[in-house]
Parts: structure tokens; sequence; C-alpha cells
């Protein structure tokens, strides 16, 4: 059973290390470094990210996306056809993001990500699983001034996208993780929902996590296991009913079982319990453990913590059932 | 005072630079709580004489005393530790409040600064607290089992505050929600929180709303026991208007109609239309007219820029309709 993580990383640490990061941008802003001077700088920062998820003990980490703003913006700036908006309310987070503005035909003009994951791998001893919002969830969050309708919009950033996923791969990533929490207040579009992500995943071969936070996936669970997906990432700390989720699907799973967004430390023992009984259903290598989404709404440390404690508590397990595995046999 | 359309501001108004500065180096060990003291008064003065010379009939204190609204109170509170920081959105950072044991109220938080503002001016001085469901939501929630168990607290401790506030004289009371329509599922237990701060006690509440999907707690928030929905329409295109067209708006209403995020100074003939249009549903006697959201992520000309333009425009309008 690995460990993984499923979003951003908080950019900045808390005194006594210094805020690099915060730092840098606030000089760009007031004319005193370059643009090329804030990159040296996103990269160093980058490299200490990776450095600190390896550290963690994880088994698949990501460059904890120090270089994004929010999640859809650099979809948006990268795509042709979109501009960029007001701030707004990122679901129901204390957090903005600037709404991407459809305003032309979406079209995939050159690879957004795979610069970024090729300076990660090449920095981490770790695999390193890239991100791309997913297009339901980028249609949803975006301003639509172009398409009469919604599912035409959705439909072309699929399509576009699925460019990106060709190139991630093309560019070695052994898994991609795309990001959907935005169909799970939208039960209704479950259709639509199958038709962009088949034309989406379409001959990619990596393994694709989709995954979902903020909500119960329960209403969504036969759509979600009807997708030519590999992985499915589910949130079992938003609502903990999500666990009874377990039937019927023939992939693996992605238990997001640490809290992203409160500082309260889990109960890692209370988990045991349930995390054995999936496994008999699926196995050890079809699970792995996560937060329940990024971890940029905890301050860093905490962050840091809370995935020491989930890798422990997975080396624990994986120990334990190694060995009830070896008295069977 | 004026009966119609008055005018007043949702709270928070810009800190001077010399503030900002003494507020960076107290935090830092190099400025003493006393001096730092005396020049936060020196900024809530001038808050005072911008609103005086404007002509504003309902004021603010300008929250010259605070940083972050939830933090703040949570500082004041037993029960909160301050967590490391967090970002809200681009290079914006923020510590968060982390409920660690059981929430209490130990002394009045905001009332010496009330006080100290009402002292300045004989027009009224509203008083400003953030509410329960917003402090619950934008808290860490480390102690208590549920999130309603915390709003429950939260009221509780925010009563006292309420009460130390009308002891000590205060008519205007505003308790800010603007989290209250992120979680349409959680609408009842808002309105149930801010009924236990406000039950049986006699003030003129006001709330402040923003960012969130307002079409999906109305008319519901209307149940919500405060005499006035202080909204953003500006930046909302005016479009809830709509939604008060189907089901009748029943309290009195806070029209913001300056963008409290953007740089521009609105055209004081934009304002009267924004105004008009709000007058075709709600009687002007309820109607208060104000900008958006706080004021102080702008720089002071652009703040006074908008108050102004505020003022006038409604001067001019109150001349034109004939109202008092």
């Amino acid at each position: 059973m690995k460990t993984t993580v499923v979003g951003s990383y908080p950019k900045i640490p808390n005194r006594p290390r210094p805020a690099k990061y915060r730092m840098a941008i606030a000089r760009l802003q007031e004319g005193k470094i370059t643009p090329e001077e804030l990159k040296e700088i996103e990269n160093e920062v980058t490299v200490e990210a990776i450095q600190e998820l390896v550290g963690t003990g994880l088994d698949i980490v990501n460059d904890g996306m120090i270089r994004w703003e929010d999640n859809q913006t650099p979809f948006a700036k990268g795509l042709e056809g979109f501009e960029i908006g007001g701030l707004i309310r990122y679901f129901d987070t204390n957090t903005y993001y600037r709404q991407p503005i459809a305003v032309a035909p979406i079209r995939f003009k050159q690879p957004i990500t795979v610069h970024d994951f090729k300076f990660a791998k090449a920095k981490s001893t770790k695999p390193v699983k890239p991100l791309v919002t997913g297009p339901y969830t980028l249609a949803r969050l975006s301003e639509n001034r172009h398409y009469g309708k919604f599912s035409d919009f959705a439909c072309d950033l699929a399509r576009a996208l699925r460019e990106e996923l060709l190139a991630l791969e093309g560019a070695g990533a052994e898994m991609v993780q795309i990001d959907e929490p935005a169909i799970l207040r939208c039960p209704q579009d479950a259709a639509l929902f199958t038709e962009i992500i088949r034309a989406l995943v379409q001959g990619v071969k990596c393994p694709i996590v989709l995954q979902t936070y903020f909500a119960d996936a329960i209403p969504l669970w036969p759509t979600m296991t009807a997708l030519p997906v590999g992985w499915l990432g589910i949130d079992l700390a938003t609502n903990p009913v999500t666990w009874k989720l377990v039937n019927g699907w023939q992939g693996g799973l992605c238990l997001g079982l640490v809290d992203a967004r409160n500082t309260r430390m889990e109960d890692f023992k209370s988990f045991r319990p349930k995390v054995e009984k999936l496994l008999s259903a699926y196995g050890n290598d079809r699970l792995m453990l996560s937060p329940s989404a990024s971890l940029e709404f905890l301050p860093r440390e905490r962050a840091e913590e809370k995935l020491k404690r989930m890798v422990a508590f997975a080396t624990e397990f994986n120990k334990d059932s190694s060995v009830s595995n070896d008295r069977v046999a | 005072m004026h009966r119609c359309l008055r005018t007043t501001s949702v709270g928070s108004l810009p800190k001077p630079a010399y503030l900002r500065k003494a507020r960076s180096a107290h935090e830092q060990g190099g400025l003493s709580a006393s001096e730092l003291e005396s020049l936060t008064k020196k900024a809530t003065r001038e808050v005072i004489a911008v609103q005086k010379e404007i002509g504003i009939d309902v004021f603010v204190d300008g929250e010259m005393y605070r940083g972050d609204m939830a933090t703040y109170f949570a500082e004041n509170l037993s029960g909160f530790e301050i967590s490391g920081l967090v970002r809200s959105y681009g290079n914006r950072y923020y510590r968060k409040p982390v409920c660690t044991s059981e929430v209490k109220f130990k002394a009045p938080i905001t009332v010496e600064w009330w006080k100290f503002a009402r002292d300045l001016t004989a027009q009224p001085m509203k008083a400003i607290l953030t509410g329960p469901y917003t402090m619950m939501d934008w808290s860490f929630n480390e102690y208590y089992g549920t999130r309603s168990e915390l709003a429950r607290a939260l009221a509780l401790a925010l009563r006292e505050e309420v009460k130390a506030l009308i002891a000590a004289g205060a008519k205007e009371i505003q308790i800010d929600e603007p989290a209250i329509s992120v979680r349409p599922d959680e609408i009842d237990l808002a309105i149930e929180s801010f009924g236990r701060v406000v039950k049986g006690l006699e003030a003129h509440f006001y709330t402040h709303i923003c960012y969130g999907d307002f079409t999906k707690i109305y008319p519901k928030i209307l149940e919500l026991p405060a005499d006035q929905l202080d909204l953003e329409m500006a930046n909302s295109g005016m479009d809830m208007l709509d939604l008060f067209r189907k089901a009748k708006f029943t309290k009195e209403i806070g029209l913001g109609v300056v963008d409290s995020h953007s740089h521009v100074i609105e055209k004081k003939e934009e304002i009267r239309d924004r105004i008009r249009q709000a007058l075709e549903v709600i009687p002007p006697e309820r109607v208060y007219v104000d900008p958006d959201c706080g004021l102080k992520t702008r720089s002071w000309d652009e703040a006074r820029g908008k108050l102004k333009a505020i003022a006038e425009a409604v001067s001019e309008l109150r001349e034109e309709l004939k109202l008092d």
C-alpha cells in the first residue's frame, strides 16, 4: 500500500525558516527583482518542497505546485481561448482564484506542465505524479462567454487537455492525476462527465488517477466506477460516510483519509479496521493513502507532520499485513 | 440625520503607512504596545475626520486596531491559538485561528475602541464584530466534535461582546457573516447561531454578507434575526434585485454600490443608477448606501474617492427625488 499527495503544498514555511517565495513575489512586484530572478527562486523553493515531500517517506510525490497561483490559472494561461478574470471563491474554502473566462474556442497550443514535470522528475528520488485540472472542473470554475452550450465548452477542454496528458506521458509520467472536484456538486451532469472523461483519456496509456474532493463521492460512485481510468481518488475527511463506498470497482483506490483542511491530527488507529476491510476487497497493489485534498489549506509544518504520520501508519500497516500474509503462507 | 438613503461604510478602511509600519515593528518587538496604541488612535481620529468631511451618516471606526477579522476576535477569546501562515490567494497569507479548547468570553474586545471613536463625533457610530458562523468556518477546529458545536460556543461568547457594547451605549451593531452564503446546506446553523448572539438584545442589528452564492440562500436568509442585510451589489451587477422581485425583500438593505476590489473610482451617475434600480424594489427609508465590502485593501485616495462619490451621488439623488 503506497502513499502519495494529491495537490499543492504550502509555498512558505513559518519562522524561523524564511518565507523565500513570498518575499520574492513581493520584491518582483516592487520591481526589485526581474522575472528571471523570480524563476530562479521558484526553482530553488520547488526543490526544497520536493525534498521535504520525499523526506516524509511518501512513495509518490509531486513538485508541490509551488509555481501555481491556483489549479485553474496555469491551464487558462496555457490554452488558447481564455482570458483571466477577477478573484472568486474556490468552492467552500476561504481561498480565492482568478476566474478564467472563455472568450474564443479552446485549443491546445503547447505543453503546459511538461517542463515543470521534467524538472521535478530530475530532482526527485521518488516517482513524480503530475496534476492536470480536469476539463469538467475547469469549465465549471470558468466563465463561459464564447460557447452556446456548456457541454461544447467542456468537450473542447477535454480535447485540448488530452494533448497535455499525451505530452506528459511522452515525457515519462508513470501516473497522472486529473482533478475533478466539481462533478461531485453536479451529479446531474454524470452523462456529460462520462463523455468528456472518455474523450480526455482516449489513447492515453499511463495510469490516470481521477481525483475528487470536498464532498461525499457516494452519489457519483456508479458513474466514477464506469470510467476508463486506473485509479479513483476520494475524500474521506469531508464526510466520513464516504468510507462506506467500496464495492464494484476493479481499479485502484486512493484513500484521502488525512484531513487537508483541518490542523487536527487524525487518530490513525481509528482508520485501521476500515483500511483492513478495504484491503481484503482490494489488495495491497490497488490501495494508496493520501490527504483528502491539497495541503495548501494548512500551515506548512502541520502539512509535513500529517504526511509523516500517514507514512508511519502505512509502513506499520504494510509490515503487519506482510507478517500475517507470511503466516497464512 | 437623514431618514432615507443613509450613507455608511462596511467596516474596514485603509491603514495609513505609518500605522502599517508601526504594527509590523510592534510584532517584531521594536515598538511598545502604548506607542502602537497612540498611533492607532491617531489613525482612528483621521478616519473619523474623513467621514465628517465627506458627510457620511453612520460612522465606522475603520478597524485600525485589527489585523484579520477572524483572527482578531480569536486572539481575544479563550480557547484559540493562532496558526502558522496559510495562503488565501496570490501572495496574501494570514494566520488562521485554531480552536484548541473550550471557547469562552474573557473581557470586552472592541468596546474601548468603539467608545474612543464614538466620543470623536456626534454621528451614530457602528460597532462591528465577526459573527459566530464565520468565526467557525474560518478557524481550524481541533477541539469540538462538530462544526455546529463550535458555532454554538462562539455564539455564546460573542453574545457577551454584544451585551458589553450595548451596555457601553452602542445602538448600531453589525455582526459580519461573510461566510454565510458559502455552504447553503448550513444556512440553518448560520441563522440559529446568529440568533443565539442577538436574542432578546436591543439594538439596530446589521449583518454583512459577501462572496458567495446568494441565490442559494435567498429568501431563506430573511429569517436571520437582523434588521439589515448589507450586500455586495455592485460586484454582482445588481443581479440580486431580480431575486427580490420574485420574493419580497423584507429587511433594510445595505446597498453596496462601489466595488471594493477595484482601483477605479465609480462615477456618480453610475452610483445614482444603481440606487435607482434598488429603489424600484425597496423603499428609500430601508436603503442604506455603502461600498460592497471593507475598503482596507484600497489606497487612502481610492477609499476617500469612493466614499465621496457615494455621498455626493446620494445627496443629488435625495434632492432629485425630494427625500429627507
